[in-house]
Parts: C-alpha cells; structure tokens; sequence
C-alpha cells in the first residue's frame, strides 16, 4: 500500500492542475470544471495525509470521505471527455481520470 | 537593504565585543534574531487565514445564487485547533529566545520567567492536544516525535535557569527545536507535494474556477463596467495566492534557517569564535527582515 498512496496522489494532482489550467469558454464547461476541481481536492484532502493512511482505521475512514467526490467524477466522465475535443489543455483528461480511480479503488479496497 | 545591513552589523558587533562570555554573547545575538523572526512568523500565518476568508467570502457571494448558503461553506483555510497549535509552538520557539537573553544577562527576571511558565505549561497541554495531531498530520509527521519535542520545550519554559545553565540547555533544545522548526517547515510543506501551500494552491484553483463560472452565469445581466469588475477578480486571485504562497514559503524560510542557527550556536559552546555562526546568524536576520517586507507587501494590496 506505501506505494500505492504516493502513485494515487500523484494521479490526482495531475489531474487537479490540468483541470486548473483548463480554459473553459462557455458556462457549462466551466461549471463542469469547477465541479469536478471540487471533488479533485476532496480526494486529495485525504490523499495528502499518507501517514495517518498508514495506520489502523485510517484507510475505511478515509474510503467513506473519498466515495462521493469519486462518484462525482465518474458523472462527469464524458462532459469532460466532450469537453477535452475542444480544449487542448484537457486532453487525456479520460486517462487522468481512470488512474485516479483505479488508484483509490486499489487503496481503499472500494 | 540598509536597515537589513545595519541590523546584522549591529548582532555582529554584539557577537564580537569581548566583555561577557563569547556564548552569553551569541546566545543573546540569536535571541534577537530569533525573536523578530517568530514574531513575523506569526503574523504570516494569520495573513494567510484573513486573505483566505476574503477570497471565500467573495465567492460565497458570488455562488449565491446557484448554491444558496449554509454555515458548512464558511471554513477557515486552517482548522482553528492547529492553527492554536502552529501558534503556541511558534510562541514557544520565541519564549525559548527570550529565555536564551534571560539567562545570558544572568539576572532574575519575575515577569518573564511567569510568562515562560504559563507558555510552556500551554506547550505541555498542545503536546497531547488533538491541534498537534492535527499539524503532525498535515505534515506526515510522526505525532510520537511532535509531542516529544513540544513536551520537552514546554519543559524546559517551566524550570527556572541561570547563566551557568546556558550550555545545558542549548545542548537539551537542540533536538527539540529541530523537531518542532522541521514539524512546521513540513507543516507548510510545498505547492505540488501536499501541506499548507498545497492546500493554498488547490483552494485558489477551486476559487478561481468559480469566479470564471460565476461571469459565465450572469454576465448576459452585466453592464460593461460590471464584466470588466468581475473580470479583473480574476487575475487579483492569482495575485493573493502567490503573496500567501510567498509568504508561507519565507514563514518556511526563516524556520529553517532559526533551528540552523540554533544547531550552530549549540556547537560553538566552547569556542571563542564562531564565523559560521555568525554568518548563519545574518541569514536569520535576513530571512526574518524578508516575512517582513512580504508581510508588508501582502497587507498593502
């Protein structure tokens, strides 16, 4: 798992900064962005704190605090993909995506 | 740069006079140091917290609409428990200096010594105190090395010292002060890899996005002036964010360089000269000077 924690929050923090960089130029794929910043730092909240995710309990605790934002993220899944066509900035958003989830699913046992 | 020059000159020509002993000597000259530096320290973290809040607020106002409001949207950038707890052990890194100048002037000294003991009580509590848990946390820190460190140091405040004693104690704090001055160093941590300034990097880029969303979603009812308004919040974010940054990433700074200077000054209790103390003893200086004028620069915009 200590490997897995670092390769997870790495994934997640590509993801953040290339949601952070994108330039949306109309409401819904801004709102769609902002939406999704919104669940990336949740799961990275809990991702920072490798520690702490190392030791008895941590880990449900932490499983039960990234699922929402998780699922928030799978929603919008092809808004981003759609989105990505147009800004260059997103592309490989999808593969950003599928290695978070694929990380915190390995880690959390989800 | 003058005030910055003249102020390392004057610890230099403390450190070189020849009455007291060479140590009672750096010791008070690290005290000073020291001192301004926690000081400073202080105040950086409370700067973060305010522009923090402003920009929240301003988002809070501008989400209105969609998102509506409830008490859970107002958090402050650092849960109030550790910011208690960055607070007190910067407190008690700046009691340490000052106990440091107590014992080299070699005079009792009653308020002082009441001050370092309700502090290093204060310590004593924080070091089981879930605000510590909270900072070791946040810097992947081992609570075990934390609460050791803040204990000692609390420890320390509380017994009474005389001159004498000086070695003694330089040679106990060493460990202590390293552990507490690394706790908040990786407390703050970097922009990319985690801690406070990652923190502050990944809450701007939310704030930033709903800014953008916010002009998407009513510009249509915007006069030009409006737009250009709501426009212009834009880029004055990215300006906070990279003052906070700048000011965190000094804060880190001037920690690192005060438990340097503190390891120096530990390792020359027996000689009479001490040049590498005295240069690292100049970067303290400097880097205290430097929160400063970003402190300054933060609280003009």
């Amino acid at each position: 798992m200590s490997t897995d924690i670092p390769q997870t929050r790495a994934a997640a923090q590509a993801l953040e900064d290339k949601l952070a960089n994108a330039s949306p130029t109309n409401l819904a794929d801004s709102q769609a962005v902002s939406t999704a910043l919104e669940a990336v730092r949740a799961v990275l909240t809990e991702l920072n704190q490798e520690d702490m995710l190392s030791r008895d309990g941590a880990i449900q605790a932490a499983a039960a605090e990234v699922k929402g934002p998780l699922q928030t993220l799978s929603g919008l899944k092809d808004q981003l993909t759609e989105i990505s066509l147009r800004l260059a900035t997103l592309t490989g958003i999808v593969n950003d995506l599928d290695q978070l989830a694929t990380g915190c699913m390995k880690l959390f046992g989800m | 740069m003058h005030v910055l020059r003249g102020a390392a000159l004057s610890l230099l020509l403390l450190v070189s006079g020849c009455s007291i002993s060479p140590l009672l000597q750096r010791a008070t000259a690290f005290s000073t140091a020291a001192t301004a530096a926690t000081l400073k320290a202080q105040n950086a973290y409370q700067l973060v917290e305010q522009s923090y809040t402003d920009a929240q607020r301003a988002s809070l106002v501008n989400n209105f609409d969609t998102k509506g409001f409830n008490t859970s949207q107002i958090q402050s950038f650092m849960p109030t428990d550790a910011t208690q707890a960055r607070t007190q052990m910067i407190a008690g890194l700046q009691q340490y200096a000052t106990l440091l100048a107590e014992v080299s002037g070699n005079q009792p000294v009653t308020a002082l010594d009441t001050q370092s003991e309700a502090l290093g009580k204060s310590l004593q509590s924080l070091s089981t105190s879930t605000g510590l848990s909270s900072v070791a946390k946040n810097a992947n820190t081992d609570i075990g090395v934390a609460s050791a460190a803040v204990d000692a140091l609390g420890r320390m405040l509380i017994a009474h010292k005389t001159a004498k004693e000086l070695p003694g104690i330089l040679t106990q704090m060493q460990k202590p002060v390293d552990d507490i001055c690394q706790l908040l160093e990786d407390d703050i941590g970097t922009p990319e890899g985690g801690g406070l300034r990652n923190q502050l990097k990944n809450d701007y880029d939310s704030l930033i996005a709903e800014q953008r969303t916010y002009i998407y979603a009513n510009e249509a009812k915007m006069t030009p002036d409006e737009k250009r308004t709501e426009i212009k919040n834009l880029p004055q974010l990215v300006t906070t964010e990279q003052q906070d940054d700048a000011t965190l990433a000094q804060t880190q700074a001037a920690l690192k360089a005060l438990a340097a200077t503190n390891d120096a000054l530990v390792t020359t209790k027996n000689s009479k000269h001490a040049p590498a103390f005295q240069a690292l003893l100049v970067d303290l200086v400097a880097e205290g000077q430097q929160i400063g004028s970003v402190y300054n620069a933060t609280m003009s915009k």
